[in-house]
C-alpha cells in the first residue's frame, strides 16, 4: 500500500484519484460542452439545432463594453488587493513589533462571504451610508460610489476581501522564510529599504503573483458583487451572461451561453499568462 | 407609489402601512389593466389535473373568496350577469373599499396591456437609457 | 554629544509613529466595512445625517426572523457541511494519490483537479442548469455536486501540501510493528493529517456556505440559503437592519469555526517545518 513506484502503485494511485477526478471531469466537461453547444445554436430549447455564430455576434456591442469593463474591474481590484495585502502581510510578520492584531483581522476577513461584503460596502459607501455620515458630507454632495460610473464600491469590495486573502498567502510564505534571511541581511549591514527590496520582496513575489492571479480570475468570474453594487448598464460579463440566460426571451439564452464561454476563455487566458509570468519570476529569482 | 394590485391597498391602509387618506389615482388617459391567466404547459404530465385546478380557480366560490378584501381583494373575472342569483348576491354584498374605487370606475378607461413582444424591448430601453444613462 | 544623542533618539520615535499610523490605517481598512453592519443590526431608526443610530432595538432581528432567517441558516449550514463532508475525503484521497503513489501524468491530473478555480462558477451553473433539469437531478443535489467540484481544488491543494511536508516514517514503523492498513489509517495517517483535514474541511464548508450564484441558478428557488435571503433583502430598499442581521448571521458561524480550526493556510503546512 505504501506505493512502490511500479505498475501496482500507479494503479492504486489512479484508484485513489478517480473519486475526485470523475466528478470534476463530469461537471467541468459537461458544463463547457453544453455551454458551447448552446452558444453555437446546437442545443436550442425550442426549434431545430443549426450551427451558427449568431449568439456571439448578436450581443457584440454589449460584449465590446463588457469585456473591457470586466478586465478593468478585475485589474483595479487585484492591484489594490496586492498592494494592501502585501502591506498587511509585512505588518503581520515584521521582524520587530510584529502585529498579531492585523494578522488576526486579515484571517477573520477571509471567511466573510463576498455577498455580505457587498451588503456591507453598500451600507458604508452609499450616499446616505456610514462613510459620508462619518465625514459629514451631505448625501447630495457625495459621489455615486454605489451604482456610479466608476464602479468604486464594486472594486472596493473585491479589493477589501482579496487583500485579506493576499495577506494570508504572502504572510504564510514570509513567516516561514523571511526572518532568518532578514536577520542575516541586517547583520551584514543592510538598511530597512535595502532589506525590503533585496530580501522581502523577492521572497514574497512568487506568492504575491500567484495570489494576485487567483484574485484576478476570481473577480473576473464573480457575479453577485457587481450585480448588487454595480450600474445597470454597461454590465460586466457575469451580469450580462446571467441576465441574457434568465431572460424571458428564449432566443437570448444562447447569447448568455456565448458570454459565459467568452468569460471562461478570458479566465483561462489570464491563468496561462499568469503561469508563464510566474515561471519567469521563479527562474529570475 | 405605483402598484400592480390596487386591491391590496385596503388591507395596507387597515394595517397602518399607508395613512387613511390614501386614494387611488385614476388617469384621464386611461390605466393599464390586465387579467391573470391560467395556462397549462403542452408538455405537462398531468393536464387533466391542471384543468380541474383551473376550473376550481374560476369557480364562483373561489372568485368570491379572492374578491373579499379580507382575503385578497382582487376583482373577479366573472361576468356577474351570467351568474345565478345566489352567487351574484355574494359579490354584491362585498364591502365597498374606502380607498379603492369600484371596478366600473377603475376599468372605465382601461387600456389593454402591451403585446408581450414589447416587454424585452421596453426592459432593455429602460435599462440602457434610464438606469445606465 | 548630548545633542547628537537626542537627535538620534528622535528618529526611531518618528519611525515608530509612522509605523503605528500605517497599521491603524490598515486595521481601519479591514474593520471599517463591518462597522455599519454592526450598527445597523441594532438600529430601529438611523436616518441621515446621524453618525450613530437614533433608536436602538430589535426590528432587524424581527424582520430577519420573519423573512425565514432560521430556516435559511439551517439550509446554509447543511449545504456547507455536505460540501465539506464530500470534498474533504475526496481531496485527501487525490492528494495521497499525487504525493505518495504514482499517478500517470501527475501534472495533467493536478491541472484538471484545479480547473474549477479557473472556470467562473456562473458559467458552470449556466452551462449545466438545463442539462441537470433534463437528467431530472434534484435541484439540491445539483447544487451540492457543483459546489463540491468547486471546493475540490482547495481541499486537494491544502492536503497535498500537508502530505508533502509529512514524515512517512511513522506509517512504516506502524506497519513494521504489524498494524493492519485500517489501523495505520486510523491510528497514524488521520491523526497526523488532522490539522490539515480540519483546514481543508473549513475551506470546503466556506464554498458551500458563501455561495450565491450557483444556488440561485441551479437551486431553482427551492434552496433558499442565507446568501439568497441577503441578496433579495439587500436589493430592495429600506431593509438595512434586516440585511445587517442576516449578514452578521452569515459571518459569525465561519468566524467561530475559524477560531476553532485556526488559520487554514498556517496549520495546513503541517508540524514539520
Amino acid at each position: 500500500m505504501s506505493g512502490p513506484p511500479g505498475a501496482r502503485g500507479r494503479r492504486t494511485g489512479l484508484l485513489l484519484v478517480l473519486p475526485a477526478l470523475v466528478p470534476v471531469v463530469a461537471v467541468v466537461g459537461a458544463a463547457l460542452t453544453s455551454a458551447l453547444l448552446a452558444a453555437l445554436g446546437l442545443a436550442p430549447l425550442v426549434g431545430e439545432p443549426r450551427l451558427t455564430g449568431a449568439a456571439f455576434t448578436a450581443p457584440a456591442d454589449q460584449l465590446a463594453s463588457a469585456v473591457p469593463l470586466s478586465l478593468a474591474i478585475a485589474a483595479a481590484a487585484t492591484a489594490a488587493a496586492a498592494a494592501v495585502g502585501l502591506a498587511l502581510a509585512l505588518a503581520a510578520v515584521a521582524t520587530a513589533r510584529r502585529s498579531r492584531l492585523l494578522g488576526a483581522l486579515s484571517a477573520a476577513t477571509v471567511p466573510v462571504p463576498h455577498l455580505v461584503g457587498a451588503a456591507a460596502m453598500g451600507l458604508l459607501l452609499a450616499d446616505a451610508g456610514f462613510l459620508p455620515r462619518l465625514l459629514g458630507v451631505a448625501p447630495e454632495d457625495w459621489p455615486a460610489l454605489v451604482g456610479g460610473r466608476w464602479w468604486v464600491a464594486v472594486v472596493a469590495e473585491y479589493a477589501w476581501k482579496e487583500s485579506a486573502f493576499v495577506a494570508l498567502v504572502v504572510g504564510g510564505v514570509l513567516a516561514s522564510r523571511s526572518r532568518s534571511y532578514g536577520e542575516t541581511a541586517a547583520v551584514l549591514g543592510a538598511g530597512r529599504w535595502a532589506r525590503f527590496r533585496t530580501v522581502t520582496l523577492p521572497l514574497a513575489a512568487p506568492a504575491l503573483g500567484a495570489a494576485s492571479a487567483i484574485s484576478f480570475v476570481y473577480v473576473l468570474g464573480s457575479y453577485e458583487v457587481a450585480a448588487l453594487l454595480g450600474r445597470a448598464a454597461p454590465e460586466p460579463l457575469p451580469v450580462l451572461a446571467v441576465r441574457l440566460s434568465t431572460s424571458i426571451d428564449l432566443a437570448a439564452r444562447p447569447q448568455g451561453a456565448a458570454v459565459a464561454v467568452v468569460t471562461a476563455g478570458l479566465a483561462l487566458l489570464a491563468v496561462v499568462l499568469a503561469l508563464r509570468a510566474l515561471r519567469r519570476l521563479a527562474a529570475w529569482g | 407609489m405605483m402598484t400592480y394590485g390596487p386591491a391590496t391597498l385596503t388591507d395596507l391602509v387597515a394595517d397602518g402601512t399607508f395613512p387613511g387618506t390614501t386614494r387611488v389615482l385614476t388617469l384621464e388617459e386611461g390605466t393599464f389593466g390586465n387579467a391573470s391567466f391560467l395556462a397549462v404547459p403542452s408538455t405537462s404530465g398531468d393536464s387533466a389535473g391542471a384543468l380541474v385546478v383551473a376550473d376550481l380557480a374560476l369557480s364562483p366560490e373561489q372568485q368570491l373568496a379572492k374578491a373579499d378584501p379580507a382575503t385578497w381583494g382582487q376583482f373577479t373575472v366573472l361576468d356577474l350577469d351570467r351568474l345565478d342569483p345566489a352567487d351574484r348576491r355574494g359579490f354584491e354584498q362585498l364591502p365597498a373599499s374606502p380607498v379603492v374605487p369600484p371596478y366600473e370606475e377603475l376599468a372605465a378607461n382601461a387600456q389593454p396591456e402591451l403585446s408581450a413582444g414589447w416587454v424585452t424591448a421596453l426592459d432593455e430601453g429602460w435599462r440602457r437609457a434610464v438606469l445606465g444613462g | 554629544m548630548g545633542l547628537i544623542g537626542r537627535r538620534a533618539a528622535a528618529r526611531p520615535g518618528r519611525a515608530v509613529l509612522a509605523t503605528r499610523l500605517g497599521r491603524a490605517v490598515l486595521a481601519a481598512w479591514l474593520v471599517l466595512p463591518l462597522v455599519p453592519l454592526l450598527l445597523w443590526a441594532v438600529a430601529d431608526r438611523w436616518s441621515a445625517p446621524a453618525v450613530l443610530p437614533q433608536e436602538l432595538g430589535t426590528d432587524g432581528l424581527r424582520d430577519a426572523l420573519a423573512a425565514g432567517g432560521p430556516a435559511a441558516l439551517a439550509r446554509s449550514t447543511a449545504l456547507g457541511a455536505a460540501v465539506a463532508v464530500l470534498a474533504t475525503p475526496l481531496g485527501a484521497l487525490a492528494a495521497r494519490a499525487l504525493v505518495v503513489h504514482r499517478v500517470p501524468r501527475p501534472g495533467a491530473v493536478l491541472a484538471v483537479l484545479l480547473s474549477p478555480l479557473v472556470l467562473p462558477p456562473f458559467a458552470v451553473a449556466l452551462g449545466l442548469d438545463v442539462l441537470l433539469l433534463r437528467l431530472r437531478v434534484p435541484a439540491t443535489a445539483g447544487v451540492v455536486l457543483l459546489l463540491t467540484v468547486a471546493a475540490l481544488p482547495y481541499t486537494t491543494i491544502v492536503l497535498r501540501a500537508a502530505l508533502a511536508a509529512q514524515d512517512r516514517g511513522f506509517e512504516e514503523e506502524a506497519r513494521t510493528l504489524g498494524a493492519t492498513p485500517w489501523q495505520v489509517l486510523r491510528g497514524v495517517q488521520v491523526p497526523l493529517l488532522a490539522p490539515a483535514l480540519a483546514g481543508a474541511a473549513f475551506l470546503a464548508f466556506l464554498v458551500g456556505w458563501s455561495d450565491y450564484v450557483v444556488t440561485l441558478l441551479v437551486g431553482g428557488g427551492r434552496l433558499v440559503t442565507l446568501p439568497l435571503l441577503i441578496g433579495s433583502a439587500a436589493s430592495a430598499t429600506g431593509n438595512e437592519a434586516q440585511v445587517a442581521v442576516l449578514s452578521l448571521t452569515a459571518v459569525l458561524p465561519p468566524l467561530a469555526l475559524l477560531a476553532l480550526v485556526g488559520v487554514p493556510g498556517r496549520r495546513a503546512r503541517g508540524g514539520r517545518r
